[in-house]
């Protein structure tokens, strides 16, 4: 027959005369034979409007015959020849060939389900790639000839399973998404969805380097539009919730709050945890956003669904805390101390459990130390250290007491916690200038008790440094003079003396000279001894006491030099002087005998002088060796002291003093004339009359004379 | 004797010639702080100063108030209203120094200091600030600074005797200058003749420094 129509042509009854000869082949139950005469036809006319049908009858043929195999090949042959990218379509008008399409979407569907269940055949296990490759070919196919059809979704789906099957993960994950979102609506949507977002979460398990944070971008973008598309699905909140946390990982914080509020909203009776959780990501998120207010009011929601005896409660607890702590660092930043203040403060209400309580109470005082606040600073700190006893703060705590009470005017109450810090400080050196600090507070309010006891306890305990033992000492000796109590003034003038002498190396110059005013002192003391001593009868008996006297504070001043500090020495100078002078007073000034004759008494008279006299000259002598020092740069008390008492000597020598120019006499003028200056109108001082602010006051009545003496 | 008469030439040489300086602000940023100062000067007979500014008749009235009060020895009432003159009329200098010569007689020598100084503020050319300064420096131990001072208010008016004085006093007695004392001394006898016990003192110089 083919080589019939080979020879003569095509004629319009082909078709007919092959079908005719297949169906008598088929009717005998030559069933190769009939399939063959279709095939000789198909191969022959390949674009015949017919071949199709002929095609579909070797299929049914086979199927009647039971030979599955060729079946399946002869479903192939048609799927292949006719597909809707075909040549044969070239020729044929698709449009007006419902039944060829019918036949391959059936074609397409059976080949694809045929490979996928032989694909998920155990015994065929060996055979699985390639069950994969036909099934995932014929899927591709069907869905590349017949993406809108109403079984497409379901075929989309299948192609999704299959990849899935074969841990394609990403392929299979976007095939699901495609079933899900890129067709009208349809019961399996939801499904694929959801499927979508598992297929990506097991791609995550697998997924390796930099391509982990793509896919879990992916899982997330997938699982929001999940959310948003299928909001009633029973497992939307649980996704929902998945990718906040998801995003809160990847440090997308405004995402994460935006997934997790959208939970919170769209879900109020989901889960308890899953609320939890989401109130977790928000107060997370918003503290990384440095958002502190969003975050503490997510803490108290995490905290409202988190139980009593939950283990992560006190951890919940200090990220309130924190919250809150951040909204006071955030104003203190501010310079709203009052704002940063009241935040540190609430924690303690709000998380009274939380570990930065403490600390916000002592940021707390810190804030309001700095607007002065010293009345609710203090109140802080002292609660502070009430409630926090052993905490590492404390000291500080009490360090910033003492300088409020300082600031506060309330110095005794800044004294007692500096003796507190001095007696709490593991710091040697905090524990001496803090006890040294108080004993200066209590002096300087004069509490006089405190101060002496303190000064006295810091002088015992802290010999060194030298120079502030001996300042702190010369302090109490002039507490000691002031009180009146002068049995401690001297003793501690003396140990001022004796502490020096014995430092030794550690000697100062500070140390010198205040050793050398007390020295001074006590040498006056000595002198005062001297000149209380007035010569009475018996005469000799009370001259050598008065020469005994004199010895002593000669001795105690001429000690003194030895010092080298130049008030010191001009002081012991004038003093010797004036203990010659006072010795020839002290004879003129004796008592004399009683029953001396008027001639004995004339000669005990000149006795006397003669006496008296050489001391007074030494006592000049002494005296202008002092004011010599001046020659030296050396001008203190003491020297003019020693001058003073040479205008009295020497007057005629010493008793030099300066001349005041007196007051002006006249707001806006004044007029001086010479002592030698003939008198007014004997000559023209016309000018300086009609200069005068005061025209009426005369002249010479503005000069001064030099009986102004200062 | 030659000495005694140069320095007598130098400065009681016959000039009828009226030197005024005019003394207005040094600052022209604030010239209203001060007030125009004249100084006239007659070689051989005397000095004045005249400063010129608006002032009202009742602070013209406390001054002098002030003044009798001092003069009375109500020295506190007396300093505490030449204080608020003081005040009242910044611009002149005799309230500040009357108010250095009433604390440096009560003895308060920094108080002293501080309105002398003031006052040199408003007229540098002033010798008695210039005089008195120079004892409260010589008190305090600044012989140096004492006189500089001395010698600012003789280079206003050589024959103003109380620096003239006070100098010879701070050379014979603390900066140990006879020659310097002597010179003084004798300057200062020109102008007081009369002072038996400034003759007497430089009798005792010539001696000790055997002229």
């Amino acid at each position: 027959m083919d080589d019939y129509f080979r020879q003569h042509g095509h004629r319009s009854y082909g078709d007919k005369i092959y079908g005719n000869l297949g169906e008598f082949y088929f009717a005998k139950l030559r069933y190769d034979d009939a399939a063959s005469v279709y095939k000789s036809f198909i191969r022959l006319n390949p674009n015949h409007k017919v071949s199709p049908h002929f095609s579909m009858r070797v299929v049914e043929i086979f199927g009647e015959a039971g030979f599955p195999k060729l079946v399946v090949e002869a479903k192939k042959e048609f799927a292949t020849n006719y597909a809707l990218d075909a040549e044969y379509w070239l020729h044929n008008d698709i449009e007006a060939s419902s039944e060829v399409r019918g036949f391959l979407k059936t074609n397409l569907t059976d080949l694809a389900n045929h490979y996928h269940a032989l694909y998920q055949e155990e015994a065929l296990v060996d055979e699985r790639p390639q069950m994969f490759v036909e099934a995932h070919r014929w899927y591709r196919q069907f869905l590349g000839s017949f993406p809108r059809e109403d079984e497409s979704p379901q075929i989309n789906y299948q192609l999704a399973d299959l990849l899935l099957e074969n841990e394609d993960f990403a392929a299979a994950a976007a095939e699901y998404e495609r079933t899900a979102y890129d067709y009208e609506a349809h019961e399996q949507a939801s499904a694929a969805g959801y499927a979508a977002i598992y297929a990506y979460r097991e791609d995550l398990k697998v997924v390796t380097g930099a391509r982990q944070r793509d896919v879990k971008q992916a899982t997330v973008t997938s699982s929001l539009r999940f959310a948003d598309t299928f909001p009633e699905h029973e497992q939307a909140a649980v996704v929902l919730g998945a990718a906040a946390d998801d995003l809160y990982e990847m440090k997308d914080f405004p995402g994460a709050i935006a997934a997790a509020q959208t939970l919170i909203d769209r879900y109020p009776a989901a889960d308890e945890a899953l609320r939890r959780s989401a109130w977790a990501v928000v107060a997370h998120s918003s503290i990384d956003l440095a958002e502190y207010q969003d975050a503490e009011f997510a803490y108290i929601n995490v905290l409202d669904l988190t139980a009593e005896d939950d283990e992560s409660r006190a951890a919940v607890v200090d990220g309130l805390a924190a919250a809150i702590y951040k909204q006071g660092e955030q104003a203190n930043l501010l310079e709203d101390y009052r704002a940063a203040a009241g935040h540190f403060l609430r924690i303690k209400d709000v998380a009274p459990g939380s570990n930065i309580r403490s600390a916000a109470e002592y940021d707390a005082a810190s804030a309001l130390m700095k607007l002065e606040d010293w009345s609710q600073a203090s109140a802080v700190l002292e609660e502070f250290r009430s409630t926090h006893v052993d905490h590492e703060l404390n000291a500080e705590a009490t360090k910033q007491l003492a300088y409020i009470y300082r600031e506060d005017g309330q110095t005794e109450r800044a004294a007692a916690e500096h003796e507190r810090i001095s007696a709490e400080a593991t710091d040697p050196e905090l524990a001496r200038a803090a006890l040294l600090t108080a004993a200066e507070l209590y002096d300087e309010v004069s509490i006089i008790g405190d101060a002496i006891r303190v000064y006295q306890k810091y002088v015992a305990d802290y010999p060194q440094p030298l120079d502030v033992a001996m300042e702190t000492r010369s302090r109490l000796a002039e507490i000691f003079k002031a009180e009146s109590d002068y049995d401690r003034y001297y003793t501690q003038l003396n140990e001022i003396v004796a502490v020096d002498r014995d430092a030794g190396p550690e000697r100062t110059d500070r140390s010198r000279y205040l050793a050398a005013q007390a020295a001074l002192v006590l040498a006056e003391q000595r002198y005062d001894r001297f000149l209380d001593l007035k010569l009475v009868q018996p005469f000799e008996q009370s001259l050598a006491e008065k020469q005994r006297r004199m010895d002593d504070a000669m001795t105690a001043l001429e000690a003194l030099v030895d010092y080298e500090v130049a008030d010191v020495t001009a002081a012991a100078t004038f003093y010797i002087a004036e203990i010659y002078f006072e010795f020839s007073a002290a004879l003129l000034d004796s008592e004399r005998p009683a029953d001396l004759s008027e001639a004995e008494k004339f000669d005990y008279e000149m006795v006397i002088e003669e006496e008296a006299f050489p001391f007074e000259e030494r006592s000049i002598e002494v005296h202008e060796e002092n004011f010599e020092l001046l020659a030296n740069g050396v001008y203190n008390d003491w020297v003019q002291k020693s001058l003073d008492k040479l205008a009295l000597l020497m007057p005629g020598r010493y008793a030099k003093n300066e001349i005041s120019g007196g007051y002006v006499g006249s707001i806006d003028s004044y007029a001086y004339r010479m002592p030698i200056a003939p008198p007014p109108g004997t000559e023209g001082l016309e000018a300086l009359d009609e200069t005068d602010g005061d025209a009426d006051e005369p002249v010479e009545a503005a000069v001064q004379t030099a009986s102004d003496v200062l | 004797m030659r000495v005694q008469e140069t320095s007598r030439n130098q400065w009681l040489e016959r000039v009828t010639a009226v030197m005024c300086l005019s003394l207005l602000a040094a600052c022209a940023s604030t010239p209203s702080s001060r007030p125009s100062a004249r100084i006239e000067i007659q070689e051989d007979v005397g000095f004045t100063i005249t400063e010129q500014a608006k002032i009202g008749s009742s602070v013209r009235a406390d001054y002098e108030t002030a003044l009798t009060l001092l003069e009375q020895g109500r020295h506190n009432e007396g300093m505490r209203l030449l204080e608020e003159v003081a005040e009242q009329a910044p611009q002149f200098s005799a309230p500040r120094i009357d108010l250095g010569v009433a604390h440096h007689r009560a003895g308060d020598l920094e108080a002293a200091e501080r309105n002398l100084l003031l006052a040199l503020e408003q007229n540098f050319d002033h010798p008695i600030a210039h005089n008195e300064l120079g004892i409260v420096y010589r008190k305090t131990g600044r012989f140096a600074e004492a006189r500089q001072a001395y010698e600012n208010a003789l280079a206003v008016y050589p024959g103003y005797h109380f620096a003239r004085r006070n100098l010879a006093i701070l050379c014979d007695l603390y900066l140990a200058d006879p020659q310097c004392a002597l010179e003084n001394y004798e300057a200062y006898m020109t102008t007081v003749p009369s002072d038996d016990e400034a003759s007497m003192w430089i009798t005792d110089l010539r001696n000790r420094t055997g002229q």
